[in-house]
């Protein structure tokens, strides 16, 4: 995540393999009007119009100074809000170029916003969980959550 | 299949149905149109929440109808004229309230993106974002053609009227010394702020000031993540209200103090 450290931790976003539809190097991002910091804007990808969404911005992190190559994630998870029908959404996240496949870590210990050390301002609604282990916070995102949130 | 007029205005493109555009002028509008008293909309602005400043020179007038509503929209640029698919489908969350009134359709062609304007929604859109944005000045209407021959004297009227930037040590530009007397005179009391909300505020301002985002847009209430306001029936002015005070003083603790300068407590 291109985020700087935040006590000595870098935040790392966990995504499920499932999740993920398609790593992307590059998106036409076209802009949205009234749109909050943290979208980015629109792009097109299968013939679906999907936001662009700026997690770093959104959780109110201090993005790092690096000059790191973003990648653009497409993710999938299902709308909590149509209780009768599974409803697919979808978002593209914008992440750093650092991406790593493999197992779920276990050696960490599931930590509140404040013991982390996260602004006052992160909202825990939106996540699903915070692990931390010595160099890592881990931050399990709330997709749905996050996506009907209202960006104005 | 739909003919769509592709237009600019800022940042954005979007398109507008070809059957609800009647007329289109490049650069001014007749004395006689202008007095009849229909509104003109400036769409860059309007799209940015702002008034408007001074419209670019080559822009044009579109003459809008749809159904009682009609106006002339001034766009930067008309891209082009193209054909879309009539299947539409709807922008997707979290999109924002006035993007999905304004656009209540959207379009793939080609892999772009065609936001379609309903040009019905435009004067109620307006309407809700405050007095007189998104709105230009008649006196504009005919002048937008000469305003590439006038315009060293304009630059210089803008020059001569327009608020010093003072520069922070970092040399980043701070706020306009006019924006700061107005925070300054402001001495109405806001509904309380519960401490949560405080503290939410507070780190988030002082976050965008360390990344040097100080402009009035970047500081703007608006721009708040989503989840740091939780307390209820708090309004945007006196959310603004607080992220104002709260960059007075990162503005206060960046700028050195002259000499013999002394600030009483």
């Amino acid at each position: 995540m291109p985020a700087e450290q935040i006590q000595g931790k870098s935040p790392v976003l966990l995504l499920t393999a499932s999740q993920i539809d398609e790593v992307l190097a590059d998106v036409e991002i076209q802009m949205l009007p009234f749109a909050a910091e943290y979208l980015l804007g629109l792009c097109a990808w299968r013939e679906n119009v999907l936001p662009i969404i700026d997690l770093v911005s959104f959780f109110g992190m201090i993005p790092t100074q690096k000059k790191e190559d973003a990648r653009y994630v497409v993710v999938r998870t299902v709308d909590k809000n149509k209780k009768d029908v599974r409803m697919i959404l979808r978002c593209v996240l914008k992440v750093s170029d650092h991406i790593i496949s493999g197992e779920s870590p276990t050696d960490c210990k599931a930590v509140l916003p404040k013991q982390a050390g996260l602004q006052a301002g992160f909202a825990p609604i939106f996540v699903r969980g915070l692990f931390q282990r010595e160099k890592e916070l881990f931050i399990l995102p709330d997709i749905a959550a996050i996506l009907h949130s209202n960006s104005t | 299949m739909k003919k769509v007029c592709l237009v600019k205005g800022g940042n954005f493109v979007l398109g507008i149905e070809d059957c609800y555009i009647l007329s289109r002028q490049n650069g001014t509008l007749a004395p006689e149109t202008v007095k009849k008293k229909i509104n003109i909309f400036h769409l860059s602005s309007l799209l940015s929440c702002k008034h408007c400043d001074r419209p670019e020179p080559g822009s044009v007038f579109l003459q809008i109808k749809k159904g009682k509503s009609s106006f002339f929209l001034l766009v930067d640029q008309v891209i082009d004229e193209i054909e879309l698919p009539a299947e539409t489908t709807r922008l997707p969350p979290p999109s924002p309230e006035f993007a999905q009134q304004l656009f209540p359709k959207v379009a793939v062609c080609m892999n772009l993106i065609v936001l379609l304007l309903d040009p019905g929604q435009i004067i109620p859109v307006a309407k809700k974002l405050g007095p007189k944005i998104g709105l230009l000045s008649p006196k504009y209407c005919v002048q937008v053609q000469v305003h590439k021959e006038t315009n060293k004297q304009a630059n210089k009227q803008v020059l001569s009227v327009a608020p010093a930037a003072t520069m922070t040590e970092n040399g980043k530009k701070a706020k306009p010394v006019a924006v700061r007397k107005k925070i300054k005179k402001d001495k109405k009391r806001p509904k309380s702020v519960d401490e949560e909300t405080f503290k939410g505020v507070m780190a988030w301002t002082i976050a965008q000031f360390k990344q040097g985002k100080v402009s009035e847009e970047q500081l703007s209430a608006k721009r708040l993540p989503p989840g740091v306001v939780q307390q209820e029936e708090l309004s945007d002015t006196v959310i603004q209200y607080l992220i104002d005070q709260i960059s007075l003083r990162c503005q206060e603790s960046i700028t050195p103090h002259r000499p013999g300068e002394h600030h009483g407590r």
